[in-house]
Formats: structure tokens, sequence, C-alpha cells
């Protein structure tokens, strides 16, 4: 994958941001969409954020294939609501350097915010590509 | 059994997704993606699963199930595993090390091997590349005390696709 250093600073600070920003966001991570971690940033210890980069990959190819299948169009956003939070996974649409975008955020956050956080991510993100 | 579920594992770019297009009756359900390795020479990979619908001469349908290759995808071959009544191993004989590829499936998997699931090792590319030899990956399944059939296959061909599915299915007829 041919990023430039350039390009994975300012990945980096808009992962920084989310954490820094979104109220409840506790990890968020940018991957290739073949499940490799490009930047992260992580409050827990316990996360293992190049794990989280490949379920995103995989969980966002599902998606797709759910979208494709039920003839409903592109997959726009996966969301997982567990016991104590959510996990978004947003896609960063582009042809050369296709991302995902995965935020995690605890019970404290709000669902909406985190989805609005997410996209905003991604589209800053597929500008800077 | 009516309906029976076999997944396809192995080394990224051995074939599995072509395996399962080779024979499945329905359009093949792929989840493949751009591949951002470059050592891999591969210009997408799959990130999710692979499925797809074959009926044996008895009329029972056979559910195909195909598996990312790379290990990082781990946590994704115990979720496809799950009920699976046989394991197929595509092994890329062209890679630089077929025989410690082929042990991260046997250790990958050994939950379910250690159940005595019927097991199939299919070896690509062996034509060009006939070292290891198929007796390598034999000798290497006897240390993880398995017995199982190792051929060598392209899997672009309908047949030697069907020859590994047919190996299985005799497995599971001899444990019934």
């Amino acid at each position: 994958m041919s990023l430039s250093t350039q390009q994975r600073t300012q990945i980096e600070r808009i992962v920084g941001g989310l954490l820094a920003d979104g109220k409840g966001i506790v990890a968020a991570v940018v991957a290739t969409t073949d499940g490799m971690s490009v930047a992260s940033q992580k409050v827990s210890e316990t996360l293992d954020e190049s794990k989280l980069a490949a379920i995103a990959s995989s969980i966002g190819a599902i998606g797709a294939v759910v979208g494709d299948e039920t003839g409903l169009g592109a997959c726009r956003l996966v969301m997982v609501q567990s016991e104590r939070g959510y996990t978004v996974i947003v896609e960063v649409a582009h042809e050369k350097t296709p991302m995902i975008v995965s935020i995690v955020a605890d019970a404290s956050a709000v669902l909406g915010n985190v989805i609005y956080e997410a996209r905003e991510a991604a589209a800053a993100i597929s500008q800077l590509l | 059994l009516s309906d029976q579920k076999i997944v396809f594992t192995g080394t990224m770019g051995a074939g599995k997704t072509t395996a399962i297009g080779a024979i499945s009756e329905i359009e093949p359900i792929v989840t493949d993606v751009k591949n951002s390795d470059p050592t891999l020479g591969k210009d997408k990979t799959t990130v999710g699963f692979d499925y797809g619908e074959f009926t044996l001469e008895n009329a029972d349908k056979v559910r195909l199930y195909g598996t990312p290759g790379q290990e990082r995808f781990a946590f994704m071959w115990r979720i496809i595993a799950k009920g699976a009544l046989g394991l197929i191993v595509l092994i890329d004989n062209s890679r630089p090390n077929p025989v410690a590829d082929f042990k991260i499936y046997l250790n990958g998997f050994a939950d379910l091997i250690g159940t005595n699931l019927p097991l199939v090792v299919g070896v690509g590319r062996y034509e060009t590349h006939p070292t290891p030899s198929l007796d390598t990956f034999t000798t290497e399944l006897e240390r993880f005390n398995i017995i199982a059939p190792v051929v060598a296959v392209d899997v672009r061909k309908r047949s030697d696709v069907l020859l590994l599915v047919n190996l299985l299915l005799t497995q599971l007829e001899n444990l019934e």
C-alpha cells in the first residue's frame, strides 16, 4: 500500500481527533479494506487494534454482500450494539486505496454522534487519499 | 445427513475462491476486497467468506464455505468452521515454504481436526513446483496424528475439485 508519510500523519491526526472530540469514543482504527491497520488510538489497554482491523474488514465485506444480495446497494455502515457500547464501521470509498474506519464507543456515547463522527472521518480521509 | 457443510481453507492465493467457483451450482457469494499486501501478488483477497452450493448424486445438498487465507483472519476460521463436516486444505506449492504454510492451518483448525473431522489436502502448482513432495505433507500430517489423503490439484479444473470433495465424502461414509 502506498501512503505517503504526510498522508499517514494526517490520518493519525483524524484518528486522534475522534478520541479527543467524540464523547464516549474509546478506540478508533483506520485500516485497509483487507484488514491491515494504518492508524489507531485507544483508551482501553485490552483492545487489540490489529485484530479489530481484521474483524472490521470481514464485517465490512459481509455488509457489502448483504447489500448485494438484498438488492439494497452498497453498504454504508455496519453497527454492532453490544451490552456496553457500540462499534461502528464505515467504509472510506476510494478506488485506489479503499479503507475502513472503525470506532468503538462505550455506553456514554450517543449513537447518532458516533455515526456522524465516523462518516466525517471517512469523508476527511477519502479527501486526502 | 441432508445438509452438509464443507470448508475450504489454506494459503492465500491457493485457490479457495476458485475451487468453490469451479463446482458451485449457484453464483458463489464472495467477499473479496483489494489486496494491499504487495508480497502476495494478487489483486483481490477474501476477507469474509466464500459460499457456494453443490448437489450430490443422492440429492443431498453440500454447502461450500471458503475462509480467508491470512492468519490475521483466524477468528473467521473459527466462525466458518462451526458445524463443518469436513475440511479441505489447499496449499500453494510455489510459495517459499509450503510446509510452514500447511502447519498454520493444522494448528489453526486443531480443535476441529482433533474431533476426527475428515480432512483432505490439495497441493496446487505441483507440476511446476514438485518440491516439497506430497509425501512431505503426509509426514507432516503424521506428526499431528492425522491420516488424510494428499493430492496434487489444479483447482481451476472442476474434476480436480470434485476429487477433493469425493475424497472427503468417502472419509465421512467410512466414519458412519
